[in-house]
């Protein structure tokens, strides 16, 4: 589970999270939707611990990402906005690196591996050097990478995007069965569609802060509209930076 | 901790192995570089000595048929007289002759008389390459001019002993190494500027390729302190410099092996004595300019600009041995306490024949080093700013 609470940050003079709070619980697909721009990817790092922010607390099954760190790592599986893979190293190689950096060893970390690599069906491209590989295949191992370690709880930032349709299709199977799995997952998207088809509980944030938050029907309740893409707009007050 | 800095450093090594254009940095440019420079400069000077000192001396002089005495002298010294040529002066400043005799027509009237005859040898004494020909010819119009003198203070009676002051006797204890060492003051920046081509690419990629290629932040998600992923990366650069300076070390030694150095006039010993000791001077700096890299490249916002920045760096390795080279100074103790400073005085003491005492070594290691462990510090606390991420 991912508690975040009151989180702000600021760049310089730029503000860019004013007042971000909310919970993913565990069991459900959490959808952070909101125009680019909006302070999504901000608040992301730092639930995964790559920001410090100015103010807030984010809890990790109950860990302080603030007090540690490390530990707070270990739970979260993270696919970030930037997913550079390393281009000389095979498919396998990459997981692997991020394997031994969470700690895993030897037989252990070699059936860790072998595991993702099966539940992500890239048995094909897994002796291939990653150079060259399409997007839907980078994704794809960018998200074995982050989840050989099993992690209870699974951050993906925008991972449909660049994405066919094919691809698309198998992330969202994927990300179902990851929920299915008992565990915490939460995706952000500038997408309102595909949030409104694959969240449970979605969460807008427009202007770094929370707007409105709830399931699909009951923020077009709020809105008091019946098509769910005037409501996102009623709702972040502009459709500057969306996508239908 | 030790266990992710491992990690990290095994696999920087994996990687880059693969990479063509770091290899080839790492294993033909960088230390081959020196070497091969070098030994062309010294076959190069061979050629010219062995040519200047072998040829016969080709001179034109005008007015011969006023000193027949004198020409048939210059023959004796394997001289070859040419025909007199008008234009003299034109002719040195176009660089079609080197030196040109023009004999006084005066110059038997003064001989008959026992005064000073003229003889003016006409050259251009900032052309370095008529240097040795003007030398030559001067030399034996000065022994024609002594050994006539002789004669004539001998006809009148006197001891030629009488104009002799000063008996002046130079005692030269320069060796064949020491002297060779003159010509390798440029030696130690020769080494140090292909350790620093050496590893430099690398550092830039692990750092800033890294920010650049979009797989710095996925790598910080991982529960692995920062100053350990950063230390890997070091160990990594550090690993491909020591490999680098060790082929340099091998290539200067089979190198200078086959080259002509004692035509060149110089000895210089590179033995596996020599080249180990140097191994040891050189590593020190080897870990100095990796982490001055890594930290140069931390910095940086990308590639380019890591390249540029270590490009003009390029220079600081020189300028201790071009100083050095300039002008030459007493080594004193508090020098070693001067990163690259000591290292190309000891560079240069070894090649000079003389072993330097182990203090020296240790002053200048332990200084080195702790440069560098400063660079590496102040980089620790680079990557543990926000901002790394960001600065791309």
């Amino acid at each position: 589970m991912i508690e975040v609470k009151n989180l702000k940050k600021a760049f310089g003079k730029v503000q860019a999270v004013e007042d971000v709070s909310f919970r993913a619980e565990n069991g459900k697909i959490t959808g952070l939707l909101g125009p680019n721009g909006a302070g999504k990817t901000t608040a992301l790092r730092m639930l995964y611990t790559l920001l410090k922010p100015d103010h807030g607390q984010v809890l990790i099954d109950g860990v302080d990402v603030a007090l540690d760190p490390s530990a707070a790592r270990r739970r979260l599986g993270v696919l970030p906005d930037s997913r550079g893979l390393y281009k000389r190293l095979t498919s396998r190689e990459n997981i692997a690196y991020f394997g031994e950096l969470q700690g895993l060893r030897g037989a252990v970390l070699a059936k860790a591996v072998d595991t993702i690599i099966e539940q992500l069906g890239i048995a094909d491209i897994a002796e291939r050097r990653t150079d060259g590989f399409s997007q839907g295949q980078r994704v794809k191992v960018g998200i074995a990478r982050a989840l050989v370690h099993q992690p209870q709880n699974v951050v993906l930032d925008e991972p449909t995007n660049g994405l066919d349709v094919m691809s698309t299709r198998a992330m969202r199977q994927f990300v179902y069965r990851l929920r299915d799995e008992g565990r915490c997952v939460l995706f952000s998207s500038h997408i309102m569609q595909e949030v409104a088809a694959l969240c449970d509980h979605i969460v807008i944030i427009a202007r770094g802060r929370v707007v409105a938050e709830g399931s699909a029907d009951q923020l077009k309740e709020q809105a008091g509209l019946e098509n769910l893409e005037d409501a996102f707009v009623r709702i972040i007050g502009t459709d500057e930076g969306l996508n239908a | 901790m030790i266990s992710a800095i491992w990690t990290v450093l095994r696999k920087e090594v994996l990687e880059n192995i693969r990479d063509r254009q770091i290899m080839i940095n790492v294993l033909v440019l960088g230390p081959l570089f020196g070497p091969v420079l070098l030994s062309g400069i010294i076959a190069f000077v061979a050629s010219r000595e062995t040519e200047k000192a072998e040829k016969p001396l080709e001179i034109p002089v005008i007015g011969a048929e006023y000193a027949p005495n004198l020409i048939a002298f210059l023959k004796n010294q394997a001289v070859l007289v040419k025909p007199a040529v008008k234009d003299p002066e034109g002719l040195i400043l176009k660089q079609t002759e080197d030196v040109i005799v023009r004999i006084d027509k005066g110059f038997a009237d003064d001989w008959r008389a026992g005064r000073s005859a003229q003889v003016e040898l006409i050259h251009d004494a900032s052309r370095r390459d008529a240097a040795t020909a003007t030398l030559r010819v001067q030399r034996v119009l000065e022994t024609y001019s002594q050994q006539t003198g002789l004669l004539r203070l001998q006809v009148r009676g006197i001891d030629p002993g009488l104009t002799r002051a000063l008996m002046v006797k130079s005692v030269d204890l320069s060796t064949p190494e020491s002297r060779g060492g003159m010509l390798f003051a440029f030696f130690p920046y020769m080494m140090m500027m292909g350790l620093f081509a050496g590893a430099m690419y690398l550092a830039v990629d692990l750092t800033a390729g890294e920010k650049e290629r979009q797989s710095l932040e996925p790598l910080l998600v991982n529960p692995v302190e920062r100053s350990h992923v950063i230390l890997g990366k070091l160990g990594a650069t550090v690993a491909f410099a020591v490999l680098s300076q060790t082929l340099m070390l091998v290539a200067y030694g089979v190198i200078l092996r086959f080259t002509p150095m004692a035509d060149a006039g110089i000895k210089l010993n590179m033995d596996l004595t020599v080249l180990s000791k140097l191994f040891v001077i050189l590593l020190p700096i080897g870990i100095l300019f990796a982490s001055l890299q890594t930290l140069v490249s931390a910095y940086s916002k990308g590639v380019r600009e890591a390249q540029s920045f270590l490009g003009i760096m390029f220079i600081v390795p020189m300028i201790p041995g071009m100083l050095q080279f300039i002008a030459p100074v007493k080594d004193k103790l508090w020098m070693f306490l001067i990163p690259l400073w000591s290292e190309t005085i000891l560079i240069n003491k070894l090649l000079r024949g003389e072993s330097p005492p182990l203090q020296e070594h240790a002053i200048s290691a332990a200084c080195t080093l702790a440069l560098a462990g400063i660079f590496v510090y102040i980089c620790t606390g680079l990557y543990k700013r926000e901002k790394l991420l960001f600065s791309s």
